[in-house]
């Protein structure tokens, strides 16, 4: 394991999402108020840029860093999927950040963020709690 | 918890990756504005929600709550459906972006309403 490659992609993909202003408040809730539309534009561009990643990992070298044989398979369908989504939409608005971004925020300064970030913890703790140990169909990513 | 503070083996490098987000994020705002200003509340969330500092972090730490909640149920969030999972044309991905999105504007209609209508 390379601690340092994985520790750079993070730290790349922070950047970029700072770069993109996805980590500002202001344009998230600018998104879904219609009146800063560019970070569909950025999801846009992002899901390009991914596509040909992939299809370029579909016919190169298929070995992760970890050594692990690279497999991208789409997540399997489920009844849970929309609902979380809605539940994850109502957070994204209201913290103006994601996953991704919440941590991304603590690094640029924006200390509020740690709420943000323990909220996160907590209710993924949560789901995981309310989950059948046994039979936990969302393991997320 | 016990979980995320000792991954294992396998898993770590997601913690290495998590660790990186933030000197992203640090690095492109020194890079931008040669420096760093530390702040503890929003003004953005302050103009446009007319909330204050206790307000805010009570708001930022429900969100949360809700976005690792449903991103747990959902089986990702934006960068593993919206990004990824799209870029894949994964069916279930559709279906959790859609409802990223619903969520997301009606979040923020309702919390616009409550903070006062539309000036």
């Amino acid at each position: 394991v390379k601690p340092v490659l994985f520790l750079g992609a993070g730290a790349l993909f922070g950047f970029l999402l700072s770069q993109a202003r996805a980590t500002d408040f202001a344009a998230i809730h600018g998104m879904f108020r219609l009146t800063d539309l560019h970070l569909f534009g950025v999801i846009g561009v992002a899901v390009a840029t991914a596509a040909a990643g992939l299809a370029l990992l579909r016919r190169g070298p298929t070995t992760a860093l970890n050594g692990e044989a690279i497999s991208v398979k789409p997540k399997p369908v489920h009844k849970g999927i929309f609902a979380g989504g809605l539940v994850f939409g109502v957070g994204w608005a209201l913290s103006g950040a994601c996953p991704g971004t919440a941590l991304a925020q603590l690094g640029e300064g924006k200390l509020y963020a740690l709420a943000t970030v323990a909220g996160i913890l907590v209710g993924t703790w949560l789901r995981q709690r309310a989950a059948a140990p046994a039979a936990s169909p969302a393991r997320g990513r | 918890m016990c979980a995320l503070a000792r991954p294992a083996g396998a898993e770590r490098w997601k913690l290495w990756f998590a660790l990186g987000l933030p000197l992203g994020g640090l690095l492109a705002t020194v890079l931008s504005s040669g420096g760093v200003q530390f702040t503890t509340s929003s003004s953005d969330m302050a103009q446009a929600l007319h909330l204050d500092g206790a307000a805010q972090l009570m708001l930022l730490a429900l969100g949360g709550g809700f976005i690792g909640y449903g991103a747990r149920t959902a089986g990702g969030c934006t960068s593993g459906h919206s990004i990824v999972g799209l870029a894949q044309g994964a069916k279930s991905s559709l279906i959790a972006t859609l409802g990223f999105m619903v969520g997301g504007f009606a979040a923020t209609w309702i919390a616009v309403l409550l903070a006062g209508g539309l000036q």
